[in-house]
């Protein structure tokens, strides 16, 4: 299905958060977009709860032109792997 | 007295290394667009490409989640919607970090596997970096480029079906660089060994796990694969034929040779106050990958270090023989560059670092070419 082509962008920023509400197959994988450092900040903490430990992903910074790298230290509670 | 004019040689051939620089021009072209039509792709957004061939370079629409191709053809752009990748199922291919291209197959990298993903077979196959033991121990082991901040990863030769990745046990903070031969199905860790220390020492990180990308960058180019940092200037290329590896100090005039280590995280700080530290460290200068134009010379975009008025950004040029023949402040000749770019028919492209309107794709031509020596 081909989406509408409007605010691609915001999409994309706001497509992790709905991953992480919407699908039981957490995204804790790849790059994702982000705006500020508290968005980075909270697609981290929502990755911490939702994947397994050594889950890796990267964040991009849009807005500051950053990047980070998450290695997730332990299985987030809500994740596949909690006990 | 031979002994003093033996010394004075030394001397003098020591200095006279590595620090020709010569006059080269670099001309900006006028701003001109792309128009990126019914694509999702969005300017606002870096996209992951990957070169196809001299003039297609194929571009992830993360909109739609399809491999578009973005053709250069007398003089222009046209970008050719393309066929959309499943998220799930046998064929699904998950959210990665790169991908290249080979006949009909493609190559999805993630931080932890390699997808390998051909829609003509029944399933993709996945290969686990985690199930390689590469640094002695067991551990996770993340796979990532290096720079940040231009989304492709030039290390991959479907001639020789070679992929080479920079990869990090992230328990021991070892790094290493992995030859991936998809052909024989072979991966084996480079006889290399990176600077560790310095890797170690640059590397900071939050209690939650998030921090800065400092992995080694890797440039493949014929029998030529240049390992070099975002942190620091210096870089080595090792030469496939004739197996062998060499370093290259690095110097400059405008920037710093490196960023300065960063800051401790205490165990008490928030992570506000982490975070300034990990901005602090992107915010120094840093190195961008190497890209090749034609056969004549190499080059890197590199941001200097930010200050009140902003971030210049610079040019550095290579001859053929990686001897750095000179360094451009880009900023100064066009301040609307940004850091991304691509190359295609041998001719750099570089996007501005505005993008007001997310359907079309501003970028300007940069054109080098070696002064002439009467001018």
């Amino acid at each position: 299905m081909r989406y509408t082509k409007k605010n691609k962008f915001r999409f994309l920023i706001m497509a992790f958060g709905l991953f992480m509400v919407s699908s039981t197959a957490f995204p804790c994988g790849g790059t994702y977009y982000a705006c500020g450092e508290d968005d980075v900040l909270d697609m981290g903490m929502d990755a911490l709860l939702n994947c397994c430990e050594g889950s890796t992903m990267s964040f991009y910074d849009v807005c500051s032109e950053q990047a980070y790298l998450l290695v997730v230290p332990e299985d987030g509670e809500n994740s596949s792997c909690a006990p | 007295m031979k002994i003093y004019f033996l010394f004075l040689i030394i001397l003098i051939s020591c200095s006279v290394e590595n620090r020709t620089v010569e006059n080269w021009e670099v001309i900006i072209g006028r701003e001109e667009k792309i128009k990126l039509k019914t694509s999702g792709v969005s300017s606002g957004v870096p996209f992951k490409y990957s070169y196809l061939t001299d003039n297609r370079v194929l571009i992830f629409d993360s909109f739609h989640r399809s491999v578009d191709t973005l053709l250069y053809y007398n003089g222009s752009f046209t970008l050719l919607p393309g066929n959309q990748l499943p998220l799930e199922g046998p064929l699904g291919v998950p959210n990665f970090i790169n991908f290249w291209a080979c006949g009909s197959t493609l190559y999805f990298l993630d931080n932890k596997s390699i997808t390998i993903f051909n829609k003509y077979e029944d399933e993709n196959k996945v290969l686990y970096f985690s199930e390689l033991d590469f640094f002695g121990k067991s551990g996770i082991v993340a796979v990532s480029r290096g720079d940040g901040f231009n989304f492709n990863y030039p290390s991959f030769d479907c001639d020789s079906g070679n992929i080479f990745l920079a990869a990090k046990n992230v328990h021991s903070g070892l790094s290493g660089i992995l030859q991936f031969n998809f052909r024989s199905n072979d991966f084996r860790l480079m006889e290399f060994q990176l600077d560790n220390e310095e890797i170690k020492k640059n590397t900071v990180s939050l209690p939650m796990g998030l921090g800065v990308i400092n992995f080694p960058d890797v440039f493949l180019s014929r029998d030529n694969l240049v390992v070099s940092y975002a942190f620091k200037g210096n870089f080595h290329v090792y030469n496939r034929k004739y197996n062998s590896w060499r370093n290259y100090d690095h110097y400059a005039e405008q920037y710093p040779l490196a960023k300065n280590l960063p800051q401790e995280i205490l165990p008490s700080y928030s992570n506000h106050q982490g975070m300034a530290i990990l901005k602090d460290w992107q915010d120094d200068v840093s190195y961008g990958s190497f890209g090749q134009l034609g056969e004549r010379y190499f080059f890197r975009v590199v941001k200097g270090r930010k200050h009140n008025e902003g971030v210049n950004l610079f040019l550095e040029l290579f001859d053929i023989t990686f001897r750095k023949v000179d360094e451009v402040n880009l900023t100064n000749l066009q301040p609307q560059l940004g850091t991304r770019w691509l190359v295609l028919e041998n001719e750099l492209f570089i996007f501005s670092k505005n993008q007001p309107k997310e359907d079309e794709l501003a970028y300007y031509k940069v054109a080098i070419q070696k002064k002439n020596v009467n001018d």
